[in-house]
This record gives structure tokens, C-alpha cells and sequence, in this order.
């Protein structure tokens, strides 16, 4: 990892001046004393910092933009088989819904990236530097609020209740038939009979893999990916200067979409509060733009991986990811879809 | 009482958009940005929550039932909150729903969709239909006359606001922005104390019953959200599996407003923050009466609602009488209604235009038939008198048809 490196290298080079302000002899014992107090504080500091540089926040003076999709947390069966054992128990709020474990994780999740981004993102919840968009699915919608709970507490001036810890943060969603970019639901008549296609010719035909690609790669997920393209657009060319977060609440579909279109082929099996985020930074001294990837597979990684997106150099300037991205987006999606 | 559905309007907000002159259009003296729910507006409606768990405590569980009670808000950062913080005071979470041991708090969805695609809460999907409706309204007569009423104020609101003040919607922006500020102990400026609140207040909450004025504007408008609070109604009286026990709907003064209205029950207030209507179905033990009571509280403090006289039906309103009575809203049929249907008389004009026009076409021939067989009868006879050549009739050539009779006028003669 980049910045870790840089990190390694930085610690050595402190230590050694340290090493030479200590080893200095001084002619007054007071002072000798003092130094070797200052000089032990600094240590400590460092030693503290090297222990836990992992969980402090992100250090990035190049980043613009972040765009997190997560999936939603732990959740009861969405449906049972015929020789269930448990066909008949009473889940605590039925079928597919978000259990507490569920609302935890997200909740957890929140926090994670306050603290990873608290450099970044503003401590204080603002509604034009944040989007929230998920799912209509209860449980997407249940995981957003969590996400934000964990994410945005209250600051002095924002609470509002003596109490409670906890403030209303907008989340915008569309409904099963229109969503083309969370949830991904809105009907598609080609991808739709291409699915059935698929699905009939499931294993016995090779060209399994070749359409499936296709289908994870085209029409479906392209609102979505325009929707990113557009967020990334936005902030490129400054005219949305106030937004640095967007967040999709999602699921497992969502993701493993997206890490497709991004070009990964391996199975990619998200646990429950799987994340992707995107980064856009800006090196003003270039003149240019990077795109940054990162995943963690679930809610406990402290710190996620950098992904290399398999189309792109790295560093994956904005215009090359965005040229890959626009070879995936239809002019016309409903037109693509022959609605 | 078995199915509530309420709509209220969000809680305490700061002022959208001020006046290119007010004093108070900085928006960092605000305690948040312009639009925005302030803190007193989600203690508002957290107290509403509060007041909504107690007095349904006997049809809704303290426990959240995904399938028992659903709650939808239009598009907006205010009344997505206003939604979340209502249910923050409605669902505390109880025993097992506790998931957070330092957070009394729980979430629970608030559906939406995009506001020019929801044509029952957020009422802004384009109806052409309505579009019409309305636009013969604001140029009838009546409307222009009640509107001039106001020319000389609204001439005064253009001169010291500097924005062009032209009608009811106007002069509500304005009052709205002043009334806010009051409410925030802001001195407003001199020129406001001659008309504000009173003189303007009347206009102003006049500009929200102009959206449902004409029965085909309030059937176009406010139908598919009663609609949609009747049908929950009849679904829970035919214990349909799917029914619901509460339904929820967070909106603006504009939805309460037009819902009262269109009803004939807007008594020219504008409403308050947190307003609320509520319609309970109620039913006495026993018996297969149903009955509709709607109850309204414009007031940010928790009171008990007024009961609203219904008209032509009273307090406890007989559902099936409900039904009768509000037909023209309860029965649109939106996505038909809206549809323009003077594409069909333009049609008929066409097909209209395009048989007159055949007609004279034919009577034209026949005309010409009849010339030119009166001419062929002359020409016979004068042949028969004379032997002089004349060419057939091209009608409607008129020189020909002239020569024809001047050569003939004499012969006629001898």
C-alpha cells in the first residue's frame, strides 16, 4: 500500500534525527534531563504512532471525492427450501429483513470511515457535501440510517435531543420499478430475456461465461455507472464544489456488479456491509486526476485494500477510467432495453 | 378505530429563498442553511411521534410491523427528516429491537420517489389535463378580479422587496419568509409593519386553495392521495391480508392544504409547521358500521385535533357515504385523466374540415357539370340556328365562359 510505504519510510528517517538529538552530549544536566524527557515523549509518540497508524486517519491532501456502495448487514433468510428444518420458525421480523447483528455491522461501518476519513469527510453533517441514495428494500434503507448514525453523530450544535446521540440524515431512494441504479430492479426487456436465455442454457453451454459477462457488464449496470461518471464529472469540472460523499446502500448484486463492470473476472463473494469505494484525487501540481479503488469484504477490515483495476495503469488517471466507463454506457438505455 | 392515515407537514425551518432586500438574507445568521429542518422542527416532530405512539397505542404495537404500518414522504431533505425524527419518537426501540446499547434510537424505512414522478404526495407529475384546468382558472374573470383587489400591495411588495410580485403565490413567498423570521425574534425591517402579518396574511393563505379551486383541478390534484386513503380504508374493512393499520405521509403545507381543500374543508389558514390531518376509519364493536372521522390540528403545539365537520356527511361520516359524496376526487383514474383529449377533437375537426372541403370540391364539379351541360344544350342549339365554332367550356374559366355568353347574348336575341 502507498501511503504505508511512505509511512515505513518516514518513521525510519525520524528516528535517526531522534537518535542524533539524544546521543548530543549537553553541558548542563538540566538540560540533558530535559532533552532526554522531551526526546522520550517524542519516542513515545512515534512508537504510538507506528502501533496505531493503521486505524488513524487517512492522510491525503490530493483527495476530492469519495463514492462508497456498501451491502446491507446481516439479514434473515430472504426465502426457505423445501426441506428446511426451519421452514416454519417465526423470524423476528420475517423474511429477508434486517436482523440487529445486520444493523451493527453498518453501524460500525459508519464509524470505521469517520475515523478513516476524518481528515476528510466533515465532522459535521451538511446536506450539499453528502448524497445518500439506497435501495427501496427495507433492510438497504434500515443499513443507510445505521451507516449514518455511525458515521454522522450529532455535533454540539446539531443535537437536538439531550439524549439521544442520533440525527435525522436524508436518504433518497426510488421505488422497485423506476430504480435503474441501486437496486438495479426497473425492468429491462433484453436483459431480461437474455437472463432467461441464460438461465436455461445454465452450465451445459460454455458460452455461459461469455454471456453472463456481458449481462454483468452491460445495460443493467450502466445507470449505475453513469451515475458515478456523472458524480465524478461533477467534481472534476467544479460544479458541485460543496459534494466530497456520495453513498449507495446497497446489495450483494450491486457490488458484484460494479466490480465487474470494473473489469474483475474473479468470483467476488461480498459478506454482509461489503464496501467498494472510489476516490478522485487531484495532483493540482500536474493538472491531473486519479481514480482510486478500495474494498474491504466486510465491516471488521480496518484498513481496505487498493484495488489495481485490471483496464488501467496505476495510478488510473480520470480520463482513462472514464473512457473505459463510457464504452459501457448506452447512449440510450431505455432504447438498449427496448422498453 | 382500525386505519389512520395521516399527512403532515414537516417541522420549523428556515426561510428558502429571502428577498433580494432582506436584512436577514445572510445565510450564516441562520442556525441552518436556507430550507433546512432546524432543531426546534425535529423536536417538533419527535414530540408528534411521541403523540402518535400514545394515542394508537391500542391499534399499532409498540414493536416496528413492517407490514402493519407504512410511511412515505416526497423527495425533500425537510420532510425525509421530519419523517425519520417523527419515527424516532413513535419507535423507541423496545426489548429485543434494542441494537445499540449507548443509542435509544432504531431505524425504519421511509419510502419516496422523485417528486416530478409522484403524482400522489408530491402532486408535481405533469398533468396536462390539470395544466389546462388550472390555466383557465388563473385567466377567468373571478380570478382576475380577486387578484386586482391586491394590485396596490403587491405593487408595494415589488417596490421594497425588489422582486417582482405578481400574484397569490407571491405574496405567500413573501409573508412566509417575514413570518419565519418573526418566529425567530428577528426585527424586521420598517417598511413591513404597515402590512404584516394582517393585511397580508389573507392573500397569502388564499394562494393554497387556487391549486384545487375547480373540482377538475381538486379530482386532477388531491384524488390520488385520497384514493390511495380510501382504498387502504376499504382493504382494512375486507381484512385483506395486506392491509394496513397506519399509513403515514410527510409532506408540505401545500399537500395539507389541497387535501383540506379539495374535501371543502379549508378554512383559509395557512398551516403550521407540523400540521396534520388525520382520517381514522372507526368502527363500533360488533357491528358492520364503518365510519370515516378526519381531524385536523394547525398548531406546532400537541393539542387534541379538531374533528372536522364533513360536508354533507358530519363528524362520523358513513365510509360508503364518504365515498358517495367525494366521488369526483375518490374515482380519478390519473394516468387517463390527465390525458389530453383534444387530440380527439382535433380529429373530428379534421376529419370535419376534410368533408367540407370534399364537398365543395363536388359541388364545384357539379357546378361546372351543370355549366357545361347548359353550355352543350346552347351550343347544340345554337348550332342548330348557327354554324359559328365555339370551344367547350373549361370551367371555371371565366373569360371563356364570358365569350360564350357574349357571342351568345345576341343570337338569344333574334
Amino acid at each position: 500500500m502507498e501511503y504505508d510505504k511512505e509511512d515505513h519510510t518516514w518513521r525510519r528517517r525520524s528516528s535517526a534525527t531522534l537518535k542524533q538529538t539524544t546521543c548530543q552530549p549537553m553541558p548542563k544536566r538540566s538540560h540533558t534531563v530535559a532533552v532526554i524527557v522531551l526526546g522520550l515523549a517524542v519516542l513515545s509518540c512515534l512508537l504510538g504512532y507506528c502501533v496505531l497508524s493503521e486505524t488513524l486517519p487517512y492522510e491525503s491532501k490530493t483527495l476530492r471525492l469519495v463514492i462508497v456502495l456498501f451491502r446491507h448487514g446481516a439479514r434473515t433468510p430472504i426465502s426457505s427450501y423445501k426441506s428446511d428444518p426451519f421452514k416454519n420458525y417465526q423470524w423476528p421480523d420475517g423474511l429477508g429483513s434486517l436482523t440487529n447483528a445486520g444493523k451493527l455491522q453498518l453501524y460500525e461501518l459508519g464509524k470505521k470511515y469517520r475515523n478513516y476519513y476524518a481528515n476528510f469527510i466533515p465532522e459535521e453533517y451538511y446536506e450539499k457535501d453528502v448524497y445518500v441514495m439506497s435501495s427501496d428494500k427495507s433492510r438497504c434503507l434500515m443499513n443507510a440510517y445505521t451507516f449514518l448514525a455511525g458515521l454522522f453523530p450529532p455535533s454540539d450544535r446539531q443535537t437536538w435531543h439531550p439524549e439521544l446521540p442520533w440525527q435525522p440524515i436524508p436518504v433518497h431512494s426510488l421505488p422497485k420499478d423506476l430504480d435503474d441504479i441501486v437496486a438495479q430492479t426497473k425492468p429491462c426487456k433484453v436483459w431480461k430475456s437474455m437472463y432467461e436465455e441464460l438461465l436455461e442454457e445454465a452450465n451445459s453451454d460454455p458460452k455461459f461465461a461469455e454471456l453472463f459477462d456481458y449481462l454483468s457488464k452491460h445495460t443493467n449496470q450502466s445507470p449505475f455507472l453513469n451515475e458515478i461518471k456523472m458524480n465524478l464529472q461533477d467534481s472534476v469540472s467544479h460544479t458541485n464544489l460543496d459534494r466530497s460523499l456520495y453513498i449507495y446502500s446497497g446489495h450483494d448484486v450491486t457490488v458484484v456488479g460494479l466490480w465487474r463492470t470494473l473489469g474483475y473476472s474473479e468470483l467476488l463473494e461480498p459478506e454482509y456491509g461489503a464496501s467498494l469505494v472510489l476516490e478522485l484525487h487531484e495532483e493540482v501540481e500536474q493538472d491531473t486526476f486519479f481514480v482510486k479503488l478500495f474494498y474491504r469484504n466486510n465491516t471488521k477490515v480496518e484498513v481496505p485494500m487498493e484495488l489495481n483495476m485490471p483496464f488501467c495503469d496505476d495510478p488510473c488517471t480520470y480520463n482513462r477510467f472514464i473512457q473505459h466507463i463510457e464504452t459501457l454506457i448506452p447512449n440510450n438505455w431505455e432504447e438498449e432495453c427496448q422498453n | 378505530m382500525y386505519v389512520t392515515s395521516s399527512g403532515d407537514r414537516h417541522g420549523d425551518r428556515t426561510p428558502i429563498d429571502p428577498y433580494p432586500t432582506d436584512p436577514w438574507r445572510n445565510e450564516s445568521l441562520w442556525p441552518v442553511r436556507f430550507g433546512q429542518l432546524t432543531n426546534i422542527g425535529k423536536r417538533q416532530h419527535y414530540a408528534l411521534g411521541q403523540w402518535f405512539r400514545k394515542r394508537y397505542s391500542n391499534i399499532i404495537t409498540n414493536k416496528y410491523d413492517s407490514k402493519k404500518v407504512y410511511v412515505r414522504s416526497t423527495n425533500v431533505d425537510r420532510t425525509l427528516m421530519s419523517a425519520e425524527v417523527n419515527l424516532a419518537g413513535m419507535y423507541p426501540p423496545m426489548g429485543k429491537e434494542v441494537w445499540n446499547d449507548h443509542l435509544n434510537w432504531q431505524p425504519i424505512p421511509i419510502h419516496t420517489r422523485p417528486e416530478h414522478d409522484d403524482e400522489v404526495l408530491a402532486m408535481k407529475r405533469k398533468c396536462a389535463q390539470y395544466d389546462i384546468a388550472k390555466n383557465n382558472f388563473i385567466n377567468s374573470r373571478a380570478y382576475e378580479d380577486h387578484l386586482s383587489k391586491y394590485e396596490g400591495l403587491m405593487d408595494y411588495l415589488t417596490q421594497h422587496t425588489l422582486r417582482k410580485i405578481k400574484d397569490f403565490e407571491d405574496i405567500n413567498d413573501i409573508y412566509n419568509i417575514l413570518f419565519i423570521e418573526n418566529l425567530y425574534n428577528l426585527t424586521l425591517p420598517k417598511w413591513t409593519h404597515s402590512v404584516f402579518p394582517d393585511k397580508l396574511k389573507e392573500p397569502a393563505c388564499y394562494s393554497f386553495s387556487i391549486a384545487t379551486a375547480t373540482p377538475v383541478m381538486a379530482r386532477l390534484l388531491a384524488g390520488p392521495l385520497l384514493k390511495a386513503i380510501v382504498n387502504n380504508m376499504l382493504n382494512k374493512m375486507s381484512e385483506q391480508p395486506d392491509a394496513l393499520t397506519m399509513s403515514i405521509y410527510s409532506g408540505h403545507d401545500f399537500t395539507i392544504a389541497n387535501i383540506l381543500s379539495a374535501l371543502g374543508l379549508f378554512d383559509g389558514n395557512c398551516p403550521s409547521y407540523t400540521s396534520t390531518i388525520i382520517f381514522e376509519l372507526l368502527n363500533e364493536d360488533s357491528t358492520p358500521d364503518y365510519y370515516v372521522r378526519i381531524s385536523y390540528r394547525n398548531t406546532t403545539d400537541i393539542v387534541e385535533p379538531f374533528i372536522l365537520n364533513i360536508p354533507n356527511c358530519g363528524k362520523m361520516c358513513p365510509i360508503q357515504r364518504f365515498i358517495q359524496v367525494f366521488d369526483n376526487l375518490i374515482s380519478v383514474d390519473w394516468e387517463s385523466d390527465c390525458q389530453v383529449q383534444y387530440n380527439n377533437n382535433l380529429i373530428i375537426y379534421f376529419f370535419i374540415m376534410i368533408h367540407i372541403f370534399i364537398f365543395i370540391l363536388y359541388l364545384q364539379d357539379n357546378y361546372c357539370d351543370v355549366i357545361k351541360q347548359e353550355k352543350r344544350n346552347e351550343l347544340l342549339r345554337n348550332r342548330r340556328i348557327a354554324t359559328d365554332e365555339t370551344e367547350t367550356c373549361l370551367c371555371p374559366d371565366l373569360e371563356q365562359n364570358v365569350d360564350v355568353n357574349n357571342v351568345e347574348k345576341p343570337q338569344l336575341l333574334l
